[in-house]
């Protein structure tokens, strides 16, 4: 995302309404989908001898309910009411909002939805996957969100955590529901596992049907998407799928919503003040009385934001208000964009009446790609040299001469379309591409004394948090992959019995995809073994009699997978691979195991969280959207694999 | 002398990732079509590995390419010209569609037409011969990265050849990616073997083209070539092959599979060199001598006899200056690095190879000490028999002593670039120890690891006098000929392509369009209606798929 000041603008809708609303996905999923329900042990486990016993007798689910009470890591659904409700409360109370829900949070007459995922008022009920294949690539426990969020069938075999071993804050239901949404939409122009699920699908243009910018942190040119067809039969762009249901929800939501008040409840935020709230990394939690429930300090701050529902598409059309008075902010630099709007209202026109009169059209998706490009410095000298004079002040180390030769250079759509054009070396990010060098990070930190967004200003690893006290991980060490047989009762690895052979599943991006696209087409798969398939140890094969292209079942706790298996010397004995995202619906048969459909590589894994991802409210250990936020585990799954019957069922 | 210009290749292994996007863009550009369901005109091979088609280097059991009889004279292997055309209609030796592989497809209609059900659609995978379901077992690319190694790398004819036996174990393991085209030789064997005299080489740059009207399908020339680079169509019985994409060389262009390579590992240019002199270099007794061998028949494009024989030649100045400033003779003939592929087959190949050495470095770095130090390079050079063994089975008929001094330049190159890189004074004697001058390093450091687009493609245009003559720049209505559309017909292109010759430019344009446009498969209305089998879900019996049954005669 080189452009990122004003994507940032845009993907969040700063332009008219601050804060946005974000969600950690991780611990989302692990919630929604009910993983919780079925980790049986403690966030203690990696606990150090040395630990003090904090997080002692809590599980991951009330580890994630603390981080969020506590402001470290945003949580969605916030509260178990309406957050409309809750402004409205509010002035029946006669009370700010910012007294009205602590005080109600303390009485405990409102909870955080978190400590209750399975109650029905908290259960997500819509879910838009736009971009993504989250049943077939990026989910990790398919099968748990098959049976909890979908209610479709699933090869789900774990048993839920024992009584002793369930969580303490939060609410554990006897009866664990199923099918808890009530909606699932997706974009895509591609038939997916996602798709195969989805109620409804819109069917999207391509990269090669519509108009749009690719940018990427990787490479330091900005490219353009531009149609070389028109989106064929009934596919639109993204941008036109989503502005058309922008006017119809805007028309339906004046009737039925109107303008309301909305309370956002924002975790302790990186690059801000709130990176102070926890002064020596201490832990306190203001549930257990350890000290009051103060908005931003102790817990999130709680902002009430106007949402006028009958205006959301005149406002998408229009770029918004709010970047006139409080200009755009990317990672602590806050850029002045009067003359950018004045250049925009020129370059893309205004938008003539509504609440948008006046302001600079976001009409068309190309005048989005120019908003982007004028908002952002990486492809305006202009803003380039003005956040580097903003860090000049703050720091006394010269840095506006890294982007002087581009001062008066704004990068246009028609730019990037003549070619990919390299970016402008900008404060929004931390290497220098200053004649015509190659980005390489950390370069104005290192060469112009810049100091790193951390506690000390310094490259820093000590880490004195109390959590990382907790874990032994005050300095970086090793960890081995989880012992999964004592924690989930997997056999061992290497354990040969009557099931098959045990051994370590990884779940590796493959040579020709991040994720699933790219194999997913005749000539991919005809260059390869053209479905799914896993990778696997001559030795290990030797030990269940599999031969190469035999067909296979990789069965654990979390599902099945029938697959062929490819026996290679490359693999090391005890190891298997299943390359990322091979969908489901290409030459999948019926399992043995499970009697349905054999699964896909998310089949076989699950979240597993580890509590110090969670931490944040301090210094550079503070949340900040895509860039830090617990992650899925990627190491420490085992599965047990045998030959099975060479006839399958389709 | 007599002077030619040859449009050649030149490829760096060592930058080869195995990505395959040069496979895909060929394929959809040029055998996206019925009756080479199965064709890759460019392929990708993990080495050790079988290759595609199958253990295709096997001589022994192919039969292909040239070799020497008992008089020292140059012969098909498959036996004399005379005899093939005795045994024409004898079948000939040639792969199967199973070593090849069996193209499918999948029924993807399932998945959106499934009846409500117990269990999720799925698109299972059918055949495109038989049409009925199958189990995929061999592909285009079976063995990629080793996989099924243990079972399958044992047939690969060069693991054969190996003195020292190759152990197929974790932490012992090397592999590298052997990307292939046609090798558009200077003394092709397909050619040679054609009854029909359907294959030729095109005097203006040495591409090799079967003419689809002479070729009557006898397909010796499948057996001819030792790369197995000509393929069969089965829907209209003619030989196909890659065209070293002509229609864009001619204007300038690199090919397709040059144009998308993502490792930019491929390097297009002239050769001059002395026709003459091909059929003596073909006949040397030795095997170990060919490489020698070839590069005496390449013409320095520098020296002013050869640009007077040139000219008289009829080679225009802008061809002889793209000569000299060709990559082509400096990897060949100037750094001396790039390699041909299987000499020994006696065919005078034009696409050569940089031999890697990342097998060599990958072994060094692994035992943790400083991979690209001179010294231990050099020593891990000397010492490391089986990849060096294997790369002269593949470039120099098994002489190990070229291959490791190619290595030996290219592991230099890092060493004495590195210093640079690093700030370092540079070390003359580096350059010096394999033979180069600091000047030259540093002009092959730019030519392979800057490796920019106008020094790596280094082609020159057709000329426009000649335009008329290959019928690509099109002065006239370019749709104005017989039976194209501007004369009130359909046009012969897209699924009927090859039917006839006809203007390229107008196929490209029309052959996409009809192909990007339509649902069903383009051209279906008379003898040339065909189904393209790629497209096919694998339901039904379209029309076309099968010829119409003409009705019995009344007996």
């Amino acid at each position: 995302m080189r452009p990122l000041t004003g994507y940032t603008q845009l993907a969040n809708a700063l332009d008219w309404s601050r804060p946005p609303r974000h969600m950690i996905a991780t611990a989302y999923w692990y919630l929604h989908a009910d993983q919780y329900r079925y980790d049986g042990f403690g966030a203690d486990t990696l606990a150090a001898a040395t630990a003090g016993g904090q997080l002692a007798g809590k599980t991951t689910a009330d580890v994630i309910a603390q981080s969020a009470r506590m402001g470290w890591m945003p949580s969605y659904p916030t509260f178990d009411r309406n957050p409309l409700a809750l402004v409205d409360d509010a002035a029946t109370a006669g009370l700010p909002v910012a007294e009205y829900v602590p005080a109600e949070l303390k009485a405990g007459r409102l909870r955080f939805a978190c400590e209750d995922p399975d109650s029905p008022e908290n259960f997500p009920r819509v879910v838009t996957v736009w971009r993504s294949n989250l049943l077939g690539s990026s989910g990790k426990g398919a099968e748990y969100f098959l049976k909890h969020l979908l209610g479709a069938d699933s090869a789900l075999r774990a048993t839920e955590a024992p009584p002793q071993a369930r969580p303490r804050d939060v609410v554990w239901h006897d009866e664990a529901p199923t099918g808890k949404l009530d909606l699932l939409l997706s974009l895509d122009f591609r038939m997916t596992s996602t798709t195969l699920f989805s109620d409804v699908v819109l069917p999207a243009a391509t990269w090669y049907e519509k108009h749009d910018l690719s940018t990427t942190d990787m490479h330091p040119f900005v490219n353009s998407f531009n149609p070389a067809i028109a989106p064929p039969w009934q596919t639109r762009t993204d941008f036109d799928s989503f502005a058309t249901i922008a006017k119809e929800f805007s028309r339906l939501a004046a009737v039925h919503l109107g303008v309301r008040q909305d309370v956002v409840a924002v975790p302790l935020t990186h690059d801000t003040p709130d990176e102070m709230a926890n002064p020596h990394g201490r832990v306190l939690d203001w549930k257990a009385d350890e000290c009051e429930p103060v908005p931003g300090v102790t817990m999130p701050k709680l902002v009430v934001v106007e949402r006028d529902y009958g205006a959301v598409a005149a406002k998408m059309g229009a770029l918004g208000p709010l970047l006139d008075t409080l200009g755009a902010t990317t990672k602590g630099v806050t850029y002045e964009v009067g003359k950018e709007l004045e250049y925009l209202r020129h370059k893309n026109g205004t938008v003539r009446g509504g609440v948008g009169d006046g302001r600079p059209s976001l009409a068309r998706d190309v005048h989005c790609c120019e908003t982007i490009l004028a908002l952002s410095g990486t492809t305006n000298g202009h803003l380039s040299t003005q956040g580097f004079r903003t860090l000049e002040k703050r720091t006394g180390q010269p840095m506006a001469d890294l982007a002087a030769e581009h001062e008066g250079k704004q990068v246009t759509f028609a730019d990037t379309q003549a070619g990919p054009v390299p970016v402008i070396t900008s404060p929004e990010w931390s290497g220098s591409e200053s004649g015509g060098r190659r980005y390489s990070p950390f370069t104005i930190n290192v060469e112009r004394l810049k100091p790193w967004h951390t506690l000390t200003g310094r490259q820093h690893f000590f880490l004195d948090h109390d959590w990382m006290a907790e874990l032994g991980e005050n300095l970086p060490v090793f960890r081995p992959p989880l012992n999964m047989h004592a924690l989930f009762d997997e056999p061992e690895i290497g354990e040969n019995g009557e099931l098959g052979i045990t051994v370590r599943y990884l779940t590796p991006h493959s040579k020709w995809s991040i994720h699933s696209e790219y194999q997913d087409n005749l000539f991919m798969l005809s260059l390869s073994r053209g479905g799914p398939t896993i990778w696997m140890s001559p030795q290990d094969a030797d030990k269940v009699r599999v031969r190469d292209n035999d067909w296979i079942e990789a069965v654990n706790r979390n599902g099945v997978v029938v697959a062929r298996a490819i026996v290679s010397h490359r693999m090391p004995e005890g190891t298997v691979f299943m390359y990322h995202a091979q969908d489901r619906l290409i030459d999948v048969p019926i399992s043995e195991t499970s009697g349905k459909r054999g699964g896909v590589h998310n089949s076989l894994t699950r979240l597993l969280i580890k509590p110090s991802h969670l931490i944040g409210g301090y210094a550079q250990l503070s949340f900040a959207f895509n860039y830090l936020g617990p992650t899925g585990n990627q190491r420490d799954e085992v599965t047990v694999i045998r030959r099975r019957s060479q006839t399958v069922e389709y | 002398m007599r002077v030619m210009a040859q449009m050649s290749m030149v490829m760096n292994l060592d930058k080869c990732i195995g990505c395959h996007t040069c496979s895909v863009t060929c394929k959809q550009a040029w055998t996206n079509r019925s009756g080479v369901e199965y064709v890759w005109f460019n392929n990708v091979e993990t080495r050790p590995g079988q290759g595609y088609p199958r253990t295709y280097e096997d001589q022994e059991r192919w039969q292909g390419g040239w070799t020497l009889n008992k008089r020292g004279r140059l012969t098909l292997k498959a036996g004399s010209r005379v005899r093939n055309l005795l045994s024409i209609f004898s079948s000939p030796k040639m792969p199967a569609i199973t070593d090849y592989y069996e193209p499918w497809t999948y029924d993807y209609e399932n998945l959106t037409s499934a009846p409500l059900q117990e269990h999720v659609p799925v698109a299972r995978p059918k055949s495109l011969i038989s049409g009925e379901n199958t189990k995929i077992s061999w592909s285009a690319n079976w063995d990629d990265d080793l996989g099924g190694a243990p079972e399958l790398a044992p047939a690969d004819p060069i693991l054969a050849k190996l003195s020292e036996k190759v152990k197929l174990e974790f932490e012992q393991t090397f592999m590298f990616y052997l990307p292939r085209i046609c090798e558009h030789c200077l003394n092709p064997s397909c050619a040679a073997s054609c009854p029909s005299g359907a294959i030729y080489k095109r005097s203006e740059d040495g591409i090799v083209l079967v003419d689809q009207d002479r070729c009557r399908g006898w397909r010796k020339c499948v057996t001819g070539c030792p790369y197995k680079k000509i393929y069969f169509n089965h829907r209209t019985g003619k030989a196909e092959k890659c065209t070293f994409c002509y229609p864009r060389i001619e204007v300038g262009l690199p090919t397709i599979c040059s144009e998308t390579c993502v490792g930019r590992l491929r390097y297009i240019g002239l050769v001059l060199y002395d026709a003459d002199k091909v059929l003596d270099a073909a006949s040397v007794t030795d095997e170990h001598d060919l490489l020698a061998a070839q590069r005496a028949v390449f013409l320095d494009p520098d020296d002013p006899d050869v640009i007077r024989a040139a000219e008289a030649a009829g080679i225009s100045r802008d061809w002889i200056d793209a000569a000299q400033r060709s990559p082509i003779w400096a990897l060949i003939n100037r750094y001396e690095v790039a390699l041909p592929l299987h000499p020994e087959f006696r065919t005078m190949p034009m696409v050569w190879y940089i031999p890697p050495l990342s097998p060599v470095v990958d072994v060094v770095r692994d035992t943790g000490v400083d991979a690209e130090d001179k010294q231990t390079l050099f020593a891990a050079i000397e010492t490391l028999r089986i990849p060096i063994d294997y790369l002269a089975e593949l470039f120099t008929a098994g002489d190990p002593a070229p291959v490791t001094a190619v290595l030996k330049r290219l592991a230099a190159m890092r060493s004495y670039m590195r210093d640079i890189n690093l700030g370092r004074e540079p070390d003359s004697a580096i350059p010096a120890a394999v033979g180069m001058s600091e000047e030259d390093m540093y002009d092959m450091y730019r030519l392979l690891a800057l490796a920019k687009y106008e020094e790596r493609y280094v082609i020159p245009s057709t000329h426009a006098e000649q335009a008329h003559g290959l019928e690509e720049l099109a002065t006239e209505c370019s749709l104005s000929y017989d039976g194209g559309p501007g004369m009130g017909g359909d046009g012969p292109f897209g699924e009927g392509s090859g039917e006839s010759a006809a203007p390229v430019s107008v196929e490209n344009f029309h052959m996409l369009k009809d192909r990007q446009t339509a649902d069903a498969s383009t051209d279906t209305g008379d003898k040339r209606g065909r189904v393209n089998l790629l497209n096919w879900d694998g339901k039904g019996t379209p029309a076309g798929l099968f010829p119409a049954r003409t009705p019995k005669p009344p007996s």
